[in-house]
């Protein structure tokens, strides 16, 4: 039976030691999801280090080895959760043939992902607004990369009639909606937002019929 | 505001008064968190004493501003919308008359989009019945459209984020000339879901009033902003 050279023989499992920096990055990672959930409830400025010392179970030695405060934290937190939701609705995207198709499904995904992650999604869409300057900003990164991505239907839709800032106002649109969405203690169905957002969003580009068949082609949530 | 307060006008705050342009300056400059009650008043040259007496904190300060901004705007659109005849025409009609506030109170317009981002709850909870109203007045469109079923009930809700979300994409001094164009966008964003695109292009065609008529050019693009 052939056999691994001597240099590529590990220890055996459990007793191979694992890098200071792995440790970190699990840990940091550890932390954020933890502290996802007390800055969505108590919003930023009601969250204080000491909650998310005691949330994120770190001591605060180790706290400011990971972040460097408050906002940092935040910051992070942020960029965990936009991070993950990219991720999702890239997966869901990609599983359109065609542009029109993909960005059903991309909807639909970032709606799986709200529905999922409520606190999260509260995080990104809602805190982060309110959360200082920096995390305005990468609010706003979040939502234009949004817009970017809906303008590129003007390229398979040239005849669609359009305003000029129809994706800039559709994604400020679908955001304040969302928002509303978490705020309120009604649970809604995937369903029900799917059919909701795309008939507002995605029917002014592609159409009724195109966005009838799409519904059919990949179901309604 | 019931009573009279001491150093303040009769019948309370308004938005001219020194208080409030102070507060919403600073917010636009350096974001309402950012904002202190010490700077408030430095920028309104009141006394600490006063303002402790009135209002007691930024909050209050900053709920008094949307109370009187907020039933100013009321008042006016409402009216509009009342005086506007039939949906769209009422709408519309209100539309513009948000318009004209905005002209008149660019400052606050400002600081009710963007600049109370990040304010305490209480606050932000007015500026969102605030919003909730002007949603109210978008779906009295479903009374007049061909299949009131088949309007989304999201339309309100997402039009008024979309007409907040052009407004920030203009924020600045150039606001108030871009009105003019901004008004039939709004427009066509309201119409579309109720009563349909051509129904909503018709929107863009439409001439403005005449006190709009005959006011400066609108810029031909928005500035460029980072998001919107």
């Amino acid at each position: 039976m052939a056999k691994l050279p001597d240099h590529l023989q590990g220890s055996p499992m459990g007793a191979e030691r694992i890098s200071r920096e792995v440790l970190a990055l699990h840990q940091r990672d550890a932390v954020l999801e933890r502290v996802t959930e007390v800055f969505a409830k108590r919003g930023y400025a009601g969250t204080t280090v000491e909650d998310l010392l005691a949330t994120g179970k770190v001591g605060v030695g180790n706290f400011y080895e990971l972040f460097e405060g408050k906002e940092d934290c935040f910051l992070a937190a942020f960029e965990r959760v936009v991070s993950r939701a990219r991720e999702q609705i890239s997966a869901a995207a990609v599983q359109g043939g065609d542009w029109d198709a993909s960005a059903y499904l991309a909807l639909s995904g970032a709606l799986t992902f709200i529905l999922a992650e409520p606190l999260a999604a509260r995080l990104a869409l809602i805190e982060a607004q309110g959360a200082g300057p920096e995390a305005m900003a990468r609010h706003d990164a979040m939502l234009e990369e949004s817009i970017v991505r809906l303008a590129e239907g003007r390229r398979h839709h040239p005849d669609a009639q359009l305003l000029p800032n129809f994706e800039q106002a559709a994604i400020a649109g679908l955001a304040f909606y969302l928002q509303q969405c978490l705020l309120e203690s009604r649970r809604h169905t995937h369903a029900e937002l799917l059919a909701e957002t795309a008939a507002l969003v995605l029917e002014p580009i592609v159409g009724s019929a195109r966005l009838s068949r799409l519904r059919r082609e990949h179901g309604t949530g | 505001m019931s009573g009279r307060r001491h150093g303040l006008p009769e019948g309370g705050l308004t938005l001219g008064h020194p208080l409030a342009v102070a507060l919403m300056e600073l917010a636009r400059e350096a974001g309402y968190r950012a904002t202190s009650v010490t700077e408030i008043t430095a920028r309104a040259g009141v006394g600490r004493e006063g303002f402790e007496r009135d209002f007691g904190s930024r909050e209050a300060l900053a709920l008094a501003v949307l109370e009187v901004g907020g039933a100013e705007l009321r008042e006016r659109v409402g009216h509009a919308f009342a005086a506007g005849g039939r949906w769209p025409g009422s709408l519309r009609a209100a539309a513009w008359e948000l318009a004209r506030w905005i002209r008149e109170h660019p400052t606050a317009i400002h600081f009710g989009v963007l600049g109370l981002l990040g304010a305490e709850e209480m606050v932000l909870v007015r500026r969102e019945e605030l919003l909730l109203w002007f949603a109210r007045l978008v779906e009295e469109g479903r009374a007049v459209a061909a299949d009131p079923a088949a309007v989304p009930r999201a339309a309100p809700l997402l039009l008024v984020g979309a007409i907040v979300g052009l407004l920030r994409g203009r924020l600045g001094p150039d606001l108030p000339a871009a009105m003019p164009g901004l008004v039939p966008e709004m427009m066509w964003l309201a119409v579309r879901p109720y009563l349909g695109p051509d129904a909503a292009d018709a929107e863009l065609v439409l001439p403005p009033p005449e006190d709009f008529a005959r006011g400066p050019g609108v810029p031909a693009e928005p500035r460029p902003t980072p998001g919107f």
